[in-house]
């Protein structure tokens, strides 16, 4: 427990270091804003014109997609912000920055987790926000407690197996000889296929995206247990499993890596 | 409170090979060329590569089991990383009070503003010599009991680096058991400060000695060939042919001056006696 | 023009040692392709046309949008950018090359390279699932004329945007919004002629439809044979325009420099 909050107090005192870092580049702060909102705008857009011809997707209609893209969209904002670190193992290894971490007598994976923040991250979550907001405001939902807590719980959930996932693919740069990584932005990017419902993917695709990376339990299934749409129930309780099982991962890929890790300048 | 037993690390055509002793209350000092070994010697005393074979043990512990707990009792300055650039010193205080529960803010500030590191400055805008000073100050700051500083002072003039080397100083007196293992390729540096100097050379350590016996015992013989062929051999550790002779590297130097009243010896600096174990011929 | 070779050379080179990069891009892209397949799959499975694409045509369109857009994905801007913040732009200003060609030349080695795997690679899939029966050989002629066009248009706003990092330091903020630009109002993401309304009339009056949208049309045979000899004008013009701009902000920026330097 003591242990526990001695790494709260580093995780911000990291934080705060990071953030001073960051106001070097003050004057592109509002860029950024505006890079995010229209880029994000864009996306939108897309599903905004694609509804536009059709009214519903694999029996989804717009609401429910975006409250689809609402917890993904948010899920990467709280990396960004929280723990944008998780992008940056291939850097540290071969910056030897990693090199430092180690001599250091506090845990190397809250290291690494905080060795970057960024701002966007708290743009996109805004902007989730908003999407959610909007989505449940459109969509008919019979709100109960348990329900409220669930959605929360869900978000939560989203956010940890995504963290886990970019993790994951990351730290495989212990394993990989090259100097740059980029299973990660792979796994990024396979998040374009979890704004749409799973259902409309061959079997294949589905087992392969949805479950072996766990994007079904990102986004699919918890939105459509919120939706009470039909066999979602069984997939949403699958959900604190899969977060289980995704961190225990990522916790032995680390611990894994680093016994593998050589320094490599002489 | 370090000790290396025979490591060995194969590196393909760079072989890691040596044994190494750091004493309590002891500035051990390794000397080397570059890329001699030291860092990659400093790295596998820290953990960052894995080692073929030997032992390495820190406190009594050995490494394997050294834990992040067991971190807090070291300072360490390796060169080739350092703090972010986009931060001051003020900004810095927080996070080593966190990470080593040893930090000493007051000495940390002290020391900065005796050595004039600005507080509010950047560090990426520091000159070499003052990110170097501010590299040793973080490391003994921590009240760690052991330091371990590889090329602390590479690249820094002649009084930096003596303010770095009185920093060292003042870090041993304050408490008896403290150690540092320290690595220089400028003898100078090290012969003042050590009590005991270890050369490495490709990968293997050529001579370990007391500083102090180093510096009274050890000379250079300068001999023509004549005198050479009536010497008695049994202390000459190398030979190199010269223009005049031969000059040898003795290890008692004592014994030299007394029987042979006619050679020229000299006493020999700590770089010539580098010079002469590396290209120097056995017997 | 041997020196152009040696950038050209160079370029490819570049574009070998970073395929990384390009592969990541390429499959970015790719997912998107794909998730866009299955989505208009499953719409096309409750509606049989919409705003005048069958399927058949629609999974022809999301073949060859993706070919466009993936050919040259990796922007030189980031390189660029990254050479304008640290400064080392001025060693290329100084070289005896004009700044723009050079990096013409360079993206041309680069695309050489992305555009030969990239069409062995979508080219085979499209013969896999299509076969040979929409292939017109004056189209396909006409095809190729387009996307070496929209690739012309493509360097010229690449360029320009990289002209922006003179004034920022966010070269990936820059680099992110001119992809997402592109992707958007290019067609590559959905054919500008589902846009709705006033937006389709807007994007019209905009270069980015050369990129993706005219060559795909052309080979879908959405254009009769004289729209499509106005388009590739229309491209042309766009790339006179867009290249005047380029120049005439490239003096401005590198006039940044000159007061830098002092």
């Amino acid at each position: 427990m003591k242990a526990l909050g001695k790494n709260v107090i580093l995780y911000f005192a990291f934080q705060k270091q990071n953030i001073k870092t960051l106001l070097q580049y003050r004057g592109d702060f509002l860029m950024m804003i505006v890079f995010t909102l229209f880029s994000q705008g864009c996306s939108l857009g897309l599903i905004y014109i694609i509804y536009s011809n059709i009214p519903q997707v694999g029996g989804w209609t717009m609401w429910e997609i975006c409250l689809l893209y609402g917890f993904l969209l948010f899920s990467e904002g709280f990396i960004n912000f929280f723990f944008q670190g998780a992008w940056k193992v291939t850097n540290m290894i071969y910056m030897s920055d990693l090199d430092r971490f180690l001599t250091r007598p506090v845990s190397v994976g809250l290291q690494l987790l905080t060795a970057k923040i960024d701002f966007e991250g708290l743009n996109k979550m805004v902007i989730a926000a908003a999407l959610l907001g909007i989505g449940i405001g459109k969509c008919e939902i019979h709100w109960t407690v348990f329900k409220g807590i669930c959605f929360l719980v869900f978000l939560g959930e989203a956010c940890v197996i995504r963290l886990c996932m970019i993790w994951i693919a990351s730290c495989m740069s212990f394993w990989m000889k090259s100097k740059s990584n980029s299973l990660n932005y792979f796994v990024i990017s396979l998040g374009e296929m979890a704004k749409y419902p799973l259902a409309i993917y061959p079997p294949v695709f589905q087992g392969i995206f949805g479950y072996l990376i766990p994007y079904a339990f990102v986004s699919y299934y918890p939105v459509g247990c919120i939706l009470e749409k039909e066999g979602m129930a069984a997939g949403a309780a699958c959900t604190p499993l899969v977060c289980l099982v995704m961190a225990a991962a990522a916790y032995l890929v680390l611990k894994r890596g680093l016994r593998r890790y050589e320094s490599t300048s002489h | 409170m370090l000790k290396i037993d025979h490591l060995r690390k194969n590196y393909g055509s760079f072989v890691l090979d040596c044994s190494l002793e750091v004493q309590p209350g002891c500035i051990t000092g390794l000397i080397g060329q570059n890329s001699a070994g030291k860092t990659t010697m400093f790295k596998a005393i820290l953990g960052l590569i894995s080692i073929d074979e030997g032992t390495i043990r820190i406190f009594g512990k050995d490494l394997k089991d050294f834990t992040a707990k067991d971190k807090q009792e070291l300072g360490v300055v390796l060169s080739d990383s350092g703090f972010s650039g986009y931060l001051t010193i003020e900004d810095i205080i927080p996070v080593m009070e966190s990470l080593y529960p040893g930090f000493d803010k007051n000495f940390f500030k002290e020391q900065a503003k005796r050595f004039q590191l600005p507080e509010k400055k950047r560090i990426k805008d520091f000159s070499t010599g003052m990110k170097a000073k501010l590299k040793v100050l973080a490391a003994i700051s921590n009240k760690a009991k052991l330091l371990i500083l590889d090329e602390p002072t590479a690249g820094l003039d002649v009084v930096a680096r003596d303010e770095l080397l009185e920093m060292l100083r003042e870090f041993m007196e304050q408490d008896e058991e403290r150690s540092i293992l320290i690595s220089s390729h400028i003898s100078s540096d090290l012969e003042t400060l050590c009590d005991d100097l270890y050369m490495i050379h490709e990968g293997k350590i050529i001579l370990h000695e007391d500083t102090d016996v180093l510096l009274s015992d050890y000379g250079l013989l300068k001999v023509d060939s004549q005198q050479y062929a009536g010497l008695d051999k049994n202390y000459i550790l190398r030979k190199k042919e010269e223009s005049y002779g031969y000059s040898c590297l003795t290890n008692q130097k004592q014994y030299y001056m007394e029987n042979y009243p006619g050679i020229a010896i000299e006493k020999g600096s700590i770089d010539e006696v580098i010079t002469m174990m590396i290209r120097g011929e056995r017997l | 023009m041997k020196k152009y070779l040696a950038y050209l050379r160079c370029g490819f080179l570049d574009g070998c040692a970073y395929r990384q990069y390009f592969i990541t891009g390429m499959l970015a892209n790719f997912i998107q392709a794909v998730v866009l397949f299955f989505v208009w799959k499953s719409i096309f499975h409750y509606q049989e046309v919409i705003s005048g694409y069958t399927w058949e045509i629609m999974k022809q369109y999301v073949f060859v949008s993706f070919l466009c857009n993936s050919i040259f994905s990796m922007g030189f801007e980031m390189d660029a950018a990254e050479r304008i913040i640290k400064g080392d732009i001025i060693l290329d200003l100084l070289k005896p090359v004009s700044y723009r060609t050079m990096l013409f030349f360079r993206m041309l080695g680069t695309a050489g390279m992305e555009f030969a795997v990239t069409f062995v690679l979508v080219g085979g899939i499209y013969l896999c699932i299509n076969g040979v029966q929409y292939l017109d050989f004056f189209r396909t002629v006409l095809f190729l004329i387009a996307l070496l066009m929209g690739m012309g248009i493509k360097f010229c706003l690449q360029y320009l945007f990289s002209l922006l990092c003179f004034y920022t330091d966010n070269a990936y903020g820059v680099s992110k919004a001119r992809e997402t630009l592109t992707n958007f109002f290019s067609g590559a993401l959905v054919p500008l002629a589902m846009f709705p309304g006033i937006l389709r009339e807007a994007v019209n009056f905009l270069p980015f439809r050369g990129i993706v949208y005219t060559p795909c049309c052309i080979f879908i045979g959405f254009f009769s044979i004289r729209e499509c000899i106005f388009n590739i004008f229309l491209q042309f013009i766009w790339i006179l325009v867009l290249g005047g701009l380029g120049t005439l902000l490239g003096k401005k920026a590198f006039s940044v420099i000159s007061m830098y330097g002092g």
